[in-house]
């Protein structure tokens, strides 16, 4: 490893932990899973209330980044509990990777594996929920893919300071969702202005890349001190 | 900072008296400025009182997040445990004076709005920071490492700026939250004496608050060391 240069490292470390969401298809079954049954549960109790359409799709928007966000807790719960299960991220560290690689790698892949979780429960929402999401996609797809680098950005940090703690289950959630709130209240702006405006909100757009590029450049600046403690 | 300076400061119990015994005067006087001498308002009679307090623990909120952010930032390069117990203390505190700035925050808008919650810019994003301060004290108590509240320290004063620009983010028609200071809403000279006066008591009071707590958890972290050694 030591002779490779840093972009083949990260593109190696992007691959294993592709693989490790992929392969294996426990994490990311349970992860949908979860997010099935929180779909479910929000189509069961909104669904009965009658509204008009507008106000339908309003409420499934809401709903859509409610189950995004507890899924995705779920996601970063597992996504650096491999390697420190068993003790890969040591050798990892000790094998002259540096820790932004390792940070940069992990962050491109889960933001992946969370995009298409997010893409995933949208059309979920279509089916159970008839929430017109379909008509707007691209442009929603590139506002989950923002969502999802932010808040993945952030969540790759804490996960991996929560699987040091002893009640990392519950600490995680209670970290990650107050920082979450700042990603979700722009995200929920920018679908619904696409729902009903048919465009995207320039002002939110701009938050949501501000939001980005503050957390990934503290969260990679703090993450080396976070993984020698 | 070194311990030994920070347990100079915080041992001295006649400083501490003192400076105990002047923000009770402090605090006293306030009220006496608060509820006898500055005029009522004339559309929120009396509860517009709650003003004073809910202004002046706003303001120190901000200034402990700072002092948190500093701590953090200087415990990530040093190391030293003496910034740690200040960013402990700190978001200790801090959390404190967040929740009364929420309660006196929701007494008025009961009265102004009629409603005890709000979802507007400004409202949200205080409560965000009450959440992340209360995550903070939720890894100190899970006993994590000291590295992983400093990171969280920097995060949790990274929203400072979102909370005090928040009232930009919407038009004033849009949102609810009144922006007296800046729009020179304080007509009568003895709301500005009152309202500068509360902060100043209060910034002492959360210092003196400081101290107590710092002197607490350098006492716990003595106790552990001592039951390590001979326990």
């Amino acid at each position: 490893m030591a002779s490779l240069h840093q972009t083949n490292k990260f593109y190696l470390l992007f691959r294993k932990d592709l693989a490790l969401f992929f392969d294996t298809f426990v994490s990311l079954s349970s992860a949908f899973g979860f997010a099935f049954l929180s779909v479910l549960v929000a189509t069961f109790t909104l669904g009965a209330v009658i509204l008009p359409e507008h106000d339908r799709v309003i409420l499934a928007h809401a709903a859509n980044w409610l189950c995004f966000v507890f899924s995705v807790v779920y996601i970063f719960t597992k996504t650096i509990e491999a390697e420190r299960l068993h003790e890969a991220l040591d050798m990892i560290l000790l094998s002259r990777i540096s820790p932004a690689t390792f940070y940069f790698a992990k962050w491109l892949s889960t933001t992946l594996v969370v995009w298409l979780m997010q893409i995933l429960i949208c059309l979920l929402f279509e089916i159970f929920f008839a929430a017109n999401f379909l008509k707007n996609i691209f442009p929603l797809a590139l506002v989950f893919l923002l969502s999802s680098s932010a808040i993945t950005s952030t969540g790759i940090l804490f996960s991996a300071m929560s699987s040091y703690l002893r009640n990392k289950e519950i600490s995680l959630p209670i970290i990650i969702f107050p920082l979450s709130i700042p990603v979700l209240f722009s995200g929920v702006e920018l679908s619904m202005s696409l729902s009903i405006y048919q465009n995207l909100d320039v002002f939110w757009l701009s938050v949501l890349l501000a939001i980005n590029a503050i957390s990934l450049s503290v969260s990679w600046l703090l993450f080396e001190r976070v993984v020698r403690g | 900072m070194h311990i030994n300076a920070l347990e100079n400061i915080i041992y001295k119990s006649t400083a501490k008296s003192i400076l105990a015994w002047f923000v009770f005067l402090l605090l006293t006087a306030s009220n006496y400025f608060v509820f006898i001498v500055t005029p009522e308002e004339q559309v929120m009679g009396a509860v517009q009182k709650v003003f004073y307090f809910h202004v002046g623990s706003a303001i120190v909120s901000y200034v402990l997040i700072a002092i948190l952010f500093v701590a953090s930032v200087f415990y990530l390069i040093s190391r030293r445990a003496a910034w740690n117990y200040l960013a402990d203390a700190s978001s200790s505190v801090g959390l404190l004076f967040c929740s009364i700035v929420l309660i006196t925050g929701m007494i008025w808008g009961k009265s102004a709005w009629n409603t005890w919650w709000r979802w507007e810019p400004r409202l949200v994003s205080f409560l965000v920071l009450w959440a992340v301060l209360f995550s903070h004290r939720f890894l100190s108590w899970q006993r994590a490492s000291a590295v992983f509240s400093a990171v969280l320290g920097i995060f949790a004063a990274l929203n400072v700026p979102i909370v005090v620009f928040s009232v930009k983010f919407l038009n004033q028609s849009e949102q609810l939250h009144p922006q007296v200071v800046a729009q020179q809403g304080l007509r009568s000279e003895w709301y500005v004496f009152t309202l500068l006066f509360c902060t100043i008591s209060l910034i002492i009071f959360a210092f003196l608050l400081m101290m107590l707590k710092t002197k607490v958890i350098l006492l716990s972290s003595k106790y552990k060391e001592l039951s390590r050694n001979y326990g």
